[in-house]
């Protein structure tokens, strides 16, 4: 029988069961619908966030066409009132001396009285007045356009200009491009009015369209959150110019540019919008942020808009609901436990989980998947080279054959000029006479063109008699000169002598008449034309009833620069060192980063030779013999590995090389970390797998605790060698490190095409060299140092200007004390003695596994001269960081290693224009800096810090166990005061000596001591009031001081894979 | 017992649902679904075809680049290609199959202007759309067609102005009796009349011997331009005529606007080098878009095959109606007519858009010079889209619908 009592208990218990179910299920419900809620808001959110995008590119858009519009109608307006007709007609034969003259003006003064009448409805003071020749006669607000010719140079290559050429040229209303105009140093938008009475064009109306309200159409954010943008965009030949600004930089309308790599497979909405496609969705921009985005075409303005706002922040709006589901979770994770706990199903389940974990088999499988796990990131881990490898050769080999493709497709249509002329003096269609005409007109058409030879009748062929050959040439002021070589030089010689074969370069006549079709020939420096680097093209020509080809009337040959080749070279690059270089079929040099080398007239081959490298040359003579492939080679200059694609140019068999170091396939230092922890991890509990599978087959016995601690030290020990053999050496956002004269080149023609996209004058260049004597960090955040500093600057700048450095970062000790100018090779060099302290932001955070950079800003003191420090890399014997140029030998600083010096440029931040409109117009400017690394001594650092931490840490354990035997609790509480007190006393000299708001790594290490002390006083107390009566905290306790080590051992691993794993 | 019978009804179920699940996606991805018909109407046959033919297969082309791209709405779009025969009446006859039988959502084609009038009113009536792709004389709308070709403002008159500028200021007009070169001969002579130029000579021609008096004409008047508006057959007893009497590219040049790549593939080029055409396109445009275009139609047509402007409108225009359909979500004529207006191409010479009140596009235009290879060496470019204008500026509206209906006529009289 079961009594009433029983019966109580069991529906007390059976009530308690269900309510714990009920609350468990209810948890378990709402954490289901909490996160199900999340779910469907994230999918909705996007979904709006996309359709917001595009409606507001949409609106921007017609905003932006309503603006030009209302313009356009007002012009349109204007432009059909009587009375300009009638001024107009009178205006449209002013002569340019007759602009400002008074009868013009008291015309002009007509005119205005009629616009100012008109202004209330009218944007009288925008507007231009152009006759149909290009005449500027009237121009209310842009008065520098008055008298100008707009139809001629350089205005006809403004915006204006070419509107009005366009409008002229078709009769139909222009809308200008919105451009920086010069003349007026301002961005322009015009729209072009042609001006029509009695079929008669009378000239042209210009409306200036108000570019306020298109900055504040890109500037309205409203619905873009505090991430989101819109940038308006204008594709120009080789990337993007920003007409709006950018709201996360303090840009100005058409001064900021991005290139465009046309090889990629990836376009950014801003690309893609500007060249006419359309769309919307989640997708990376060009500042690298992920973002909703909505991309699309302005017509006729011909811009790109996109609407965009980060991922970050939309998802942001749904944080707290995210928040909550986790809170939940966690509430049923705990209610879950506690009910198990007070319901005693966790003793079934822990029973049910140690049962599965202890069947042999799911054992085995745990550990075989945790072995494949293991292998598989080691594998990956050793194949992400050969991916990035695979990666950079695939790109490279992209690259190289799209600009070899260039090459050919150029090569191709000036070969095709060079026989259009020949087929029009072959089928006799230019005589003599039209032929000065008909040259002209090649020279205006084609910028390249620097001459061209003919050697043609009125002379009888015959291989051995001199044609009357004319030689054209273009001139520095473009005009055409003429020269006749027959007088000169017998060219139909095979041999020449050294003078005459100047600029004939003997064959070119005797090879195209043996060839009987185009032919190229290698190029060469060219003294006739200035020293440039010359394409020759010649094709003999025949009468085209001349089938067979057998009576050549003569040979023609255009002579081209190589400017347009070295262009489509010199925008290949690849991460951060790629470049490439072309070579003539000889070798010689014909486009690379540094021009002396092709003055020079230097070879790949001797390149190679210079270079040390064997693997270079092979694969500069394979190049050469016309074969394309992939290689490396080790620069004996930088010590460093280099990489090579090489593919020949098809028309010509010019070998195309592009280069770049192996430090680019290396993981960056921070992933290559990562792997380390992870697999450090894994390894770490594939061991413990190992131990216990060991434990069943019985060949582990003894106490399983001391293999804890040997593999939790052994893992602490790994970690700490991978810690300090991987240091993150931190940059400055947007430093470019400058290692050679190779990249020097590449960061400054980089720079200059940027500034000429952004119509900024082009950088001036003062090579700078920095030597240093003594440093000494007399602060944390200082450094005292001396040395040398010298510059180079150019006899082309102004005698008047400030000729010295400025330390921007100097705080104190100012000395800069001028020892030496003097006069070399065009420049003025002048040399300084410097010794002060410099303001340094170093990271002590890792501290002891700390690596310090320090850096020395250089800048010109004057900012508005544009003038940029670059290093003076040739003042050095060795550029190598790690051979660390321009520190003193003897220069040592107290408990540091001194790593890497180099050369670095640093982006300005922007923050401020220092007054100067100029300077904020250059987005992307960049100043000079020279970087030391430097690495702490570890073991001064042991002995100080660590070691007695360890100590202290071996006493407190010692202590709790003495505890147990010898009880006299006063004593032992004096002991673990006494421990406190010294670890007190040790933090306060750390802190001391690292005075910084952040916690320092070797600090979690007294956090530790800290807390065991207290959990140990915790223990001595219980153990003295409750006599160890409360059997689950003398158990939890015993627990804790049996398993000592390894829990300390632990907590400092996780601490040091939380600090080090993204420090 | 390995396991429980409920573990076996567990396990079986799910394989059940499993293999259900996969049954039906398998399904819903092989369903069936309704291609999109569309008529692509251009001769195949009669003199015209030459012209003709290589505009199907840039139709074509943009047609398969759809389609390997996942179509439009999920749906494949299918091309019935029918061949005008070179002959009006015969269009008429295929667009009103098209439209009513096969129920295509669009006409891509048609060449001629005449053609294209003749089909207005089939199009408007049925409420069908007609797609254009070349340059015609403007003076037309009709909500039923889009005119991807340029208008005469767009090639002819800056050609003209660019003609006066670097070649000279006597011009010296020769065209086919046909709506088109008659309207250009119109507009060209107030245009040279406003910009100061000469006009010494009109001809039209509508048989192959009254050219050599017409030469002899040219020979005499010494013009600085010929400017040309001969259909493609009439260039080679014109162009040889010239040359015989003396007169190449460098003495006078020509400037054509009915003269293609395609003409010159095909006719004996060495008579035109030297001489000039105005175009929205020519295959010698130097960018990425227009070098793989070139490639993607040699490779599907042949190496030997050549690109003209019209090729490269009828191109675009199937991803302008891609374009609005993908908008209006509907191939509905009434909803595609609504998502027309400023509708954009990155086309393979440069982008397209339609204008925002009628369906003519905005285009670049070019001139070239002809190269001995039959190409074109581009000499001048807008370097924007230009505006179309249906009716040119010099007269009104009402003068320019007077003259197309008295030009007609008089064609019509004279058998034309």
């Amino acid at each position: 029988m079961v009594d009433k009592k029983t019966i109580l208990i069991h529906s007390k218990v059976s009530w308690a069961r269900k309510s714990a179910l009920a609350i468990i299920g209810l948890f378990f419900v709402m954490t289901l619908a909490v996160w199900s809620y999340y779910f469907y808001k994230k999918k909705e959110l996007y979904q709006k966030t996309q359709e917001r995008m595009v409606s507001i590119a949409k609106n921007r858009s017609e905003r932006i066409l309503d603006h030009v519009k209302k313009y356009t109608i007002q012009g349109q307006l204007r432009a059909a009132e009587p009375f300009l007709i009638e001024e107009m007609a009178r205006l449209r034969d002013v002569k340019p001396e007759e602009v400002s003259s008074p009868a013009t003006i008291k015309k002009e003064q007509k005119l205005i009285t009629f616009l100012e009448e008109k202004s209330t409805e009218l944007t009288f003071n925008n507007t231009i007045i152009i006759t149909p020749d290009g005449l500027v006669v009237f121009a209310h607000s842009d008065k520098n356009y008055s008298g100008k010719n707009v139809s001629q140079l350089p205005y006809s290559g403004y915006a204006l200009g070419e509107s009005f050429m366009r409008a002229k040229m078709s009769l139909t209303t222009d809308i200008s491009d919105f451009d920086f105009d010069p003349l007026l140093n301002r961005p322009v938008l015009f729209v072009t009015i042609p001006i029509l009475h009695n079929e008669k064009l009378l000239g042209m109306l210009v409306q200036r369209v108000p570019r306020e309200p298109i900055y504040a159409i890109g500037d309205d954010y409203i619905g873009l959150g505090s991430t989101g943008d819109i940038t308006l965009t204008d594709e120009v030949e080789d990337g993007l110019v920003f007409l709006s600004r950018i709201r996360t930089e303090n840009t100005q309308p058409l001064k900021r540019f991005i290139a465009l790599d046309k090889t990629s497979d990836y376009l950014f909405p801003v690309q893609l919008a500007s060249q006419g496609d359309r769309g919307q969705g989640l997708t990376m921009d060009f500042l690298q942020d992920t973002v909703f985005a909505a991309w699309r075409y302005v017509p006729k303005v011909n811009w790109g808009i996109v609407t965009k706002i980060t991922e970050k922040e939309v998802l942001g709006q749904l944080n707290h609901i995210r928040l909550l589901g986790f809170g939940v979770l966690i509430l049923f994770i705990l209610i879950l436990l506690i009910v198990s706990f007070y319901l005693g199903w966790f003793g079934p389940l822990l029973r049910s989980v140690n049962f599965y974990l202890h069947v042999w088999w799911i054992r085995t499988i745990l550990f075989l998947f945790l072995l494949i796990t293991i292998v598989w990131i080691a594998y990956s881990f050793m194949n992400q080279w050969n991916i990035n490898l695979e990666q950079f050769k695939t790109l490279g080999a992209k690259k190289v054959q799209y600009a070899a493709e260039n090459i050919d497709y150029y090569l191709h249509n000036s070969e095709i000029t060079v026989a259009n002329l020949a087929y029009d003096l072959g089928a006799n269609r230019i005589n003599k006479y039209d032929l000065l005409p008909r040259i002209k007109r090649e020279f205006s058409e084609h910028a390249d063109l620097q001459g061209i030879m003919i050697a043609y009748q009125p002379y009888e062929y015959s291989k051995e008699k001199k044609l009357y050959a004319p030689f054209f040439k273009r001139t520095k002021n473009n005009d055409v000169e003429i020269r006749y070589i027959d007088e000169s030089y017998d060219y139909t010689q095979e041999q020449l002598s050294v003078n005459e074969a100047i600029w004939a370069h003997a064959g070119w006549y005797r090879k195209a008449l043996e060839n009987k079709e185009i032919t190229i020939f290698e190029p060469y420096q060219d003294p006739e034309l200035y020293d440039q680097l010359i394409i020759k093209i010649a094709v003999p020509f025949y009468n085209p009833a001349d089938k067979e080809k057998q009576h050549p009337m003569g040979v023609v040959a255009y002579l081209f620069n190589s400017n347009s080749i070295t262009k489509i070279v010199e925008q290949i690059s690849l991460g951060d060192t790629g470049f490439a270089y072309l070579l003539a079929k000889d070798g010689r040099f014909m486009v690379y980063p540094i021009k002396n080398f092709i003055n020079d007239q230097r070879t790949g081959q001797e390149l190679a030779g210079e270079l040390g490298s064997p693997s270079l040359l092979r694969m500069t003579n394979e190049a050469l013999s016309g074969k394309s492939g992939f290689g490396f080679y080790d620069d004996k200059t930088f010590q460093q590995r280099m990489w090579a694609y090489y593919s020949p140019v098809s028309s010509t068999g010019w070998p195309l090389i592009l280069i770049f170091s192996q430090q680019e396939l290396k993981l960056p230092p921070l992933i290559y970390r990562h792997y380390w922890i992870w697999l450090l991890v894994l390894v770490g509990i594939g061991l413990f797998f190992l131990i216990w599978i060991g434990m069943k087959y019985a060949f582990i016995t003894s106490n399983i605790l001391y293999f804890f601690i040997l593999i939790e030290s052994a893992l602490l020990l790994a970690f700490f060698i991978i810690i300090r053999a991987s240091p993150i050496i931190r940059q400055p956002e947007k430093a470019i490190t400058i290692l050679d004269q190779v990249h020097l080149r590449q960061f400054v023609n980089e720079r200059d095409r940027y500034a000429r996209h952004i119509d900024e004058r082009e950088p001036v260049e003062v090579p700078c060299g920095i030597y240093l004597y003594s440093l000494n960090f007399s602060k944390p955040t200082q450094a005292s140092v001396s040395g040398y500093v010298w510059l180079k600057y150019p006899d082309t700048l102004a005698k008047e200007l400030m000729k010295e450095p400025q330390f921007p970062q100097v705080i104190g000790g100012t000395n800069l004390q001028k020892s030496y100018e003097t006069h070399e090779k065009g420049f003025t060099i002048m040399g300084w003695q410097f010794t002060f302290d410099l303001a340094q932001s170093f990271d002590f955070v890792t501290y002891p596994f700390d690596t310090l950079n320090f850096v020395i800003e250089l800048e010109h003191p004057d900012l508005s001269q544009h003038i940029v420090f670059v290093p003076a890399f040739e003042d050095y014997r060795d550029l190598r960081p790690e051979k660390l140029p321009g520190i003193h030998p003897g220069l040592t600083v107290t408990g540091f290693g001194m790593k890497k010096s180099y050369f670095s440029f640093f982006k300005e931040s922007g923050e401020s224009n220092f007054g100067l409109q100029s300077f904020q117009n250059t987005p992307d400017r960049y100043y000079l800096g020279y970087t030391l690394i430097l690495q702490r001594y570890l073991f001064y650092e042991l002995i100080v810090f660590v070691l007695p931490l360890f100590i202290v840490l071996l006493l407190l354990y010692a202590l709790s166990w003495v505890a147990e035997k010898e009880w006299l609790p006063i004593m032992i509480l004096s002991g673990y005061t006494g421990l406190l007190f010294s670890t007190i006393l040790l933090h306060r000299t750390l802190r001391a000596r690292f005075m910084t708001g952040d916690v320092l790594y070797l600090e979690y290490l007294f956090f530790m001591i800290y807390l065991t002390i207290v959990l140990l006083v915790l223990y001595l107390v219980h153990q003295v009031y409750f006599k160890g009566r409360v059997s689950y905290i003398s158990k939890a306790f015993r627990m804790y001081k049996t398993y000592f080590w390894p829990i300390q051992l632990m907590i400092l691993f996780i601490i040091t894979a939380l600090i080090f794993y993204n420090p | 017992m390995f396991l429980s019978k409920w573990w076996l009804y567990i396990i079986a179920g799910s394989l059940v649902a499993l293999s259900l699940i996969l049954l039906s996606v398998v399904q819903l991805r092989e369903k069936k679904v309704d291609p999109i018909n569309v008529g692509v109407l251009f001769s195949l046959t009669g003199p015209i075809a030459l012209t003709e033919k290589p505009l199907i297969d840039a139709t074509l082309l943009a047609i398969d680049e759809i389609n390997r791209n996942g179509g439009l709405l999920g749906r494949a779009i299918n091309p019935i290609v029918v061949d005008g025969k070179s002959d009006t009446e015969q269009f008429k006859k295929e667009a009103i199959k098209l439209i009513q039988k096969d129920k295509v959502a669009a006409i891509f084609g048609v060449w001629r202007s005449s053609t294209r009038k003749a089909l207005k009113d089939i199009l408007e009536k049925n409420d069908s759309m007609l797609f254009y792709p070349a340059d015609d004389e403007g003076l037309e709308e009709s909500p039923n067609i889009v005119y991807m070709g340029s208008m005469p403002n767009q090639t002819v008159l800056p050609a003209i102005s660019w003609a006066m500028t670097n070649l000279g200021k006597k011009f010296f007009i020769v065209g086919s009796e046909d709506l088109f070169p008659i309207v250009l001969h119109e507009i060209i002579k107030f245009h040279l009349q406003s910009m100061g130029g000469e006009i010494v000579g009109v001809e039209l021609v509508k048989t192959e011997d009254q050219i050599p008096p017409i030469v002899e004409k040219i020979v005499a008047s010494a013009p600085s331009v010929i400017v040309n508006v001969l259909q493609a057959s009439m260039n080679i007893p014109f162009f040889k005529n010239l040359r015989q009497a003396g007169i190449t590219a460098e003495k006078i040049p020509s400037m054509s606007f009915n003269l293609t790549e395609i003409e010159l593939k095909e006719l004996e080029v060495p008579f035109m080098v030297g001489d000039y055409a105005s175009w929205t396109y020519f295959q010698t445009i130097n960018t990425p878009e227009n070098r793989a275009f070139v490639k993607d139609l040699k490779k599907k047509y042949g190496k030997s095959s050549v690109v003209n402007a019209i090729m490269e409108s009828a191109y675009a225009n199937v991803y302008i109606w891609s374009r609005a359909v993908q908008d209006a979500q509907s191939i509905q004529v009434p909803s595609l007519k609504k998502h027309l207006a400023l509708q954009v191409f990155n086309a393979p010479g440069d982008v397209v858009y339609l204008d925002e009140k009628e369906q003519h596009a905005w285009r670049t235009a070019f001139i070239g010079r002809i190269l001995y290879n039959g190409q074109f060496e581009i000499v001048w470019s807008s370097k924007k889209q230009i505006q179309p204008l249906i009716y040119p500026p010099y007269q009104t509206r009402e003068y320019w619908d007077d003259f197309v209906r008295k030009t007609l006529k008089k064609l019509v009289s004279h058998g034309g």
